[in-house]
């Protein structure tokens, strides 16, 4: 009895040893990917690990470590320096959330790995994303021919209306290609001192995405075709910035726009009528139960170009482990990533969950200009300088809107340091 | 043979004080050299002749930046930004300090001092950042809490933070806030430990509120003087926190300081050698500075008390 | 009477001064009290004006937001930690290399004591970047080592504690020695607890140093779960989806309960426990 137990253990054990010993050698080892993403999006850090339960529940061999890294008031440029932080230190994650704004540094440093192999080794891996995902949107991560991220979130420029505010002026929103006339109407009726308060007409984009999107709507542009010179001071760039500057100093449309004051707390609140933004506003609206408001495209002064930027997960080629690293990266560009973490902080890159998140979340009234855009629009120009230049511009830009200065002269300047940058010198 | 002992005993006993002596300061000499004499001998006589970039090894290119540091338009600004915070902020912190410090020192019931003292030392505890964000809303242009005052009276709106010249002066006014503690604390400190017989006698004596203060109280003061004079001189050289929370250097240029330009070119461009020569400019003023007060103390700081 | 009717004339500028002292203490505490009931307000009356300086509401709301909005709580958590550490090692390096400085005598004992000294002339942002490249070096890149370990050297401490161990008379050490006494015994159990306010003061200035450090996180701080209250702050300044000023301002309001412990602690120590003595050269 006792032997004949003794002999069956060692049967059983031996069994499962060759079983679990195969299966091994077939299995990879359990490997964890570090993954490092922009906080500032709306979502908290255990409901993006709630998230990756999901994955790890198909993929039981890779564990994701979130990593959220704070980006101070200015957005991308404090990411992407934490990120080159992280790594000049030694500590760089294998995939990191990366913006338009920041892919070309990337590659151009040699740090994103192209993931066209194992994209074409795994078609399980991508499904349908490029079916359901605007080609369009894709662009600005096909560089050279290879895809360094599949993107999974956009914004594009749009003006957001606080309604009430048009309705107490006795104004609608307006009509699709309203001009530069009807943009100053707009700001003259919508500038007046309600009970003691003041209230604005509009807020001035005072960062370089937002203000290119209205560059793009007069012929200009921040650089020219290839990226290779600056043409900010070109009559036409030039004629907005002058517009920005007369809306402040002149008409005081708008007020000085304060980097610590947030702009779109002033919409809400009552302060200013108007703002050009994506759909990262919708959170704070959410927030705030505000829903007096609307969006229609930029003011069409020359032209209506709607400007994009679009972002995805990149695999740093300083990763041990690519595969996994890959997989991870391509899974948060699946509808289940995409719809529970981009839910109102951007516009979803797959129309299947565009079409679902948006009219979900109920806010901006006419919120079908979102995807719809996806068809005309235009990335925003994003070398691989972008953080320097960006840099540059804002300081220019916070130059001509707080003085008297003359608009010409502070943009050849801008030109003439920005040209140095792309130079390389 | 009695003395000979004793002798050898002495010896043993500097030998020992030697060794427990540098035992003592290990800890603090260990973390100056690593953390201080290190990166300011490597600061002055290498980095700043090198291109680095931190993710590839440092590269010799000898006095190319500086050259650039000197032909930069930018280098120019920030120097003389710079200079303007200490010209405006050290006279600024050492003369509002003293008159608080004597406001405070009087003969007053101590609760009224207690209030006071906190009141006043108060900003230096508290986080910077944290108070950053409410005087940016004060200083506001459209929406401030100031500027709304000053309309009330009569007083158009000051663009705060909207010119150059006024960011200035707005970054100064919250330098002051936020740290005229400090040098008031060591004001009060300094004339709590004038002895009460000093100013007896001179009352006795028939001496007025004038000669009391020029004649006892400020040459007393001196030492103290000199101590927060350095402190500040060194702290206003390297400003940092204020203007890089409140401006952010601007609007355009015009708050941008030595420390901003350092940060933004080590830390954002990745072109550690061309900080690195910043750095050492900054260094070489403050040297210099140092240097002369130190070789004028003697004319005006009184140490007889002592 | 002489000396009372000169009293008498004293009255109307004493007044003055008073009523100069009453309106710089409110010049003081102003920003405090609009943070306070501003933090109190709903948020969409945050930015209204005229503004209050007096609570109009108490939308305790604001606070609970700002734990489930915001991972808050570990912001203070590891400030108070990064705080205490630097403060009790800070305090105890600057103790012990300030007796042996005032009490020893040993070989280039000087020499030491002016290139530790000078340290306090040194900006700190001549030497960052070597610095930066030292917590590299040692892998302590994202970790509290690096906003723990450069800050442990403080020469104005250690001149501090000299100044104030100078002037306990030599006759102790000297007894104690003679008993059998070993140095470190004679340091920790007898010039220590003589010291203890030049010690409480270095201790409240490591504190505030450390609790105030701004830059060092900056650069050498990247993950969210590390970061300390004062870059925390920067970030929830800039944080879209907290909705508005009221709540960010309720985390300002927070941050200020520990240094006022520390105040009410330090605050009579900070006033008896340094002698001034000029920095001769």
């Amino acid at each position: 009895m006792r032997l004949k137990s003794v002999v069956l253990t060692l049967f059983v054990a031996t069994v499962l040893f060759a079983v679990t010993g195969c299966s091994g050698a077939m299995q990879k080892k359990p490997v964890t990917i570090k993954m490092a993403y922009m906080q500032g999006q709306s979502v908290t850090k255990e409901q993006t690990e709630k998230i990756f339960e999901e994955f790890t529940k198909s993929n039981p061999t890779i564990k994701v470590d979130v990593t959220f890294i704070p980006a101070g008031g200015s957005g991308w440029n404090d990411y992407f320096t934490k990120i080159q932080t992280m790594i000049a230190g030694g500590n760089a994650p294998d995939i990191c959330d990366v913006a338009i704004e920041g892919i070309r540094m990337f590659v151009s440093m040699g740090l994103a790995q192209p993931l066209d192999g194992f994209i074409k080794a795994h078609p399980d891996a991508i499904g349908d994303a490029f079916t359901d995902i605007n080609p369009h949107l894709e662009v600005p991560f096909k560089i050279d021919g290879n895809t360094y991220g599949v993107v999974n979130n956009w914004n594009n420029v749009v003006m957001h209306f606080n309604t009430k505010l048009l309705k107490d002026a006795g104004l609608a929103v307006p009509k699709e290609n309203w001009g530069k006339e009807d943009l100053l109407k707009y700001c003259a009726k919508l500038t007046k001192t309600v009970n003691g308060k003041k209230q604005f007409a509009i807020s001035i984009p005072n960062y370089y995405f937002g203000a290119e999107a209205w560059l793009y709507n007069n012929h200009a542009s921040v650089l020219n075709a290839d990226m290779t010179k600056c043409t900010l001071n070109e009559p036409n760039s030039v004629e907005i910035f002058q517009l920005w500057q007369d809306m402040v100093q002149k008409y005081k449309y708008a007020p000085y726009p304060d980097p610590n004051v947030d702009a779109i707390n002033q919409l809400i609140t009552g302060q200013t009528a108007m703002g050009s933004w994506g759909r990262w506003p919708v959170q704070e609206y959410k927030n705030n139960n505000f829903t007096d408001v609307a969006v229609q495209y930029l003011t069409n002064f020359k032209t209506n170009v709607v400007e994009f930027g679009s972002g995805g997960t990149v695999v740093l080629k300083s990763s041990k482990h690519l595969d996994e690293a890959s997989r991870v990266a391509i899974w948060m560009s699946s509808s289940y990533f995409i719809k529970n973490y981009y839910g109102y902080s951007a516009i979803p890159t797959r129309k299947s969950v565009a079409d679902e998140v948006i009219p979900a979340a109920g806010v901006p009234q006419n919120y079908d200009l979102y995807y719809k855009t996806a068809e005309i629009a235009v990335p925003v120009q994003a070398p691989p300088q972008y953080a320097v230049i960006a840099t540059i511009f804002d300081r220019y830009l916070s130059e001509i809107l707080s003085k008297p200065v003359s608009v010409k002269d502070e943009l050849d300047k801008a030109t003439a340091e920005i040209d140095a940058v792309l130079a390389g010198k | 043979m009695g003395s000979f002992v004793a002798g050898n005993l002495r010896k043993h006993r500097h030998f020992r004080d030697n060794l427990t002596g540098y035992l003592f300061i290990l800890p603090a000499l260990l973390t100056f050299l690593v953390f201080i004499g290190g990166p300011i001998v490597a600061s002055v006589f290498f980095l700043d002749f090198c291109k680095y970039n931190i993710l590839t090894p440092p590269v010799y290119v000898g006095l190319r930046n500086f050259l650039k540091l000197f032909s930069d338009p930018m280098s120019s600004t920030v120097f003389l930004n710079t200079f303007k915070f200490v010209a405006i902020l050290v006279p600024l912190h050492v003369v509002i300090g003293l008159l608080l410090a004597l406001g405070v020192c009087r003969k007053i019931a101590s609760p009224l001092k207690y209030y006071y003292r906190t009141a006043i030392y108060f900003p230096v505890v508290v986080t910077v950042s944290a108070v950053t964000i409410i005087w940016t809303y004060f200083f506001n242009f459209d929406f401030g809490v100031i500027n709304y005052f000053l309309n009330l009276v009569g007083i158009q709106s000051v663009p705060w933070l909207k010119s150059g010249d006024w960011a200035l002066v707005a970054v100064a006014i919250f330098s002051v806030w936020k740290g005229v503690g400090s040098s008031f604390i060591f004001f009060v400190i300094g004339l709590q430990n004038i002895p009460d017989s000093y100013m007896e006698a001179a009352k006795i004596d028939g001496a007025n509120w004038f000669h009391l203060f020029f004649k006892i109280k400020l040459p007393l003061l001196t030492p103290t003087m000199f101590l927060v004079l350095t402190t500040i001189l060194i702290n206003c050289f390297q400003i940092f926190d204020e203007p890089f929370l409140i401006t952010n250097g601007g609007p355009g240029t015009s708050t941008r300081t030595i420390a901003l330009q350092i940060y933004e070119q080590a830390f954002r461009s990745y072109d550690m050698g061309y900080a690195s020569s910043f750095a050492a400019v900054l260094f070489a003023i403050v040297l210099a500075i140092t240097v002369i007060q130190f070789s004028f103390q003697k004319k005006w700081v009184n140490y007889d008390y002592e | 009477m002489a000396a009372d009717k000169k009293d008498g004339l004293r009255m109307a500028p004493r007044i003055i001064v008073e009523v100069v002292m009453i309106l710089v203490s409110v010049f003081f505490l102003i920003p405090f009290l609009w943070a306070i009931s501003t933090s109190l307000r709903l948020p969409k009356d945050s930015l209204n004006l005229p503004p209050q300086f007096l609570p109009t509401s108490f939308q305790i709301a604001n606070y609970g937001s700002l734990f489930t909005l915001f991972p808050f709580f570990p912001f203070i958590l590891n400030s108070i930690v990064v705080a205490v550490a630097v403060t009790v090692f800070q305090a105890l390096f600057s103790t012990m290399a300030g007796y042996a400085f005032a009490r020893i005598d040993f070989k280039g004992k000087n020499l030491l004591f002016i290139a530790i000294l000078s340290g306090i002339m040194i900006p700190g942002q001549s030497i960052i970047i070597p610095q930066f490249l030292v917590v590299k070096t040692f892998g302590l890149m994202d970790t509290h080592w690096a906003i723990i370990l450069p800050y442990l050297i403080f020469p104005l401490g250690i001149f501090l504690v000299r100044q104030f161990m100078m002037t306990i008379p030599k006759s102790y050490d000297e007894a104690a020695l003679i008993d059998g006494a070993d140095r470190f015994r004679v340091f920790w159990s007898i010039i220590l607890p003589m010291s203890v306010p030049s010690v409480a003061v270095v201790s409240v200035m490591g504190f505030i140093g450390s609790w105030n450090n701004f830059f060092g996180p900056l650069i050498y701080l990247n993950t969210w779960e590390k970061m300390t209250l004062p870059m925390g702050l920067k970030v929830l300044s800039g944080f879209n989806g907290t909705g508005s000023l009221s709540v960010i301002l309720a985390g300002v309001v927070i941050s200020f309960i520990p240094p006022i412990l520390i105040y009410a602690f330090g605050q009579k120590y900070l006033l008896q426990g340094t002698t001034l003595t000029g920095l001769k050269s």
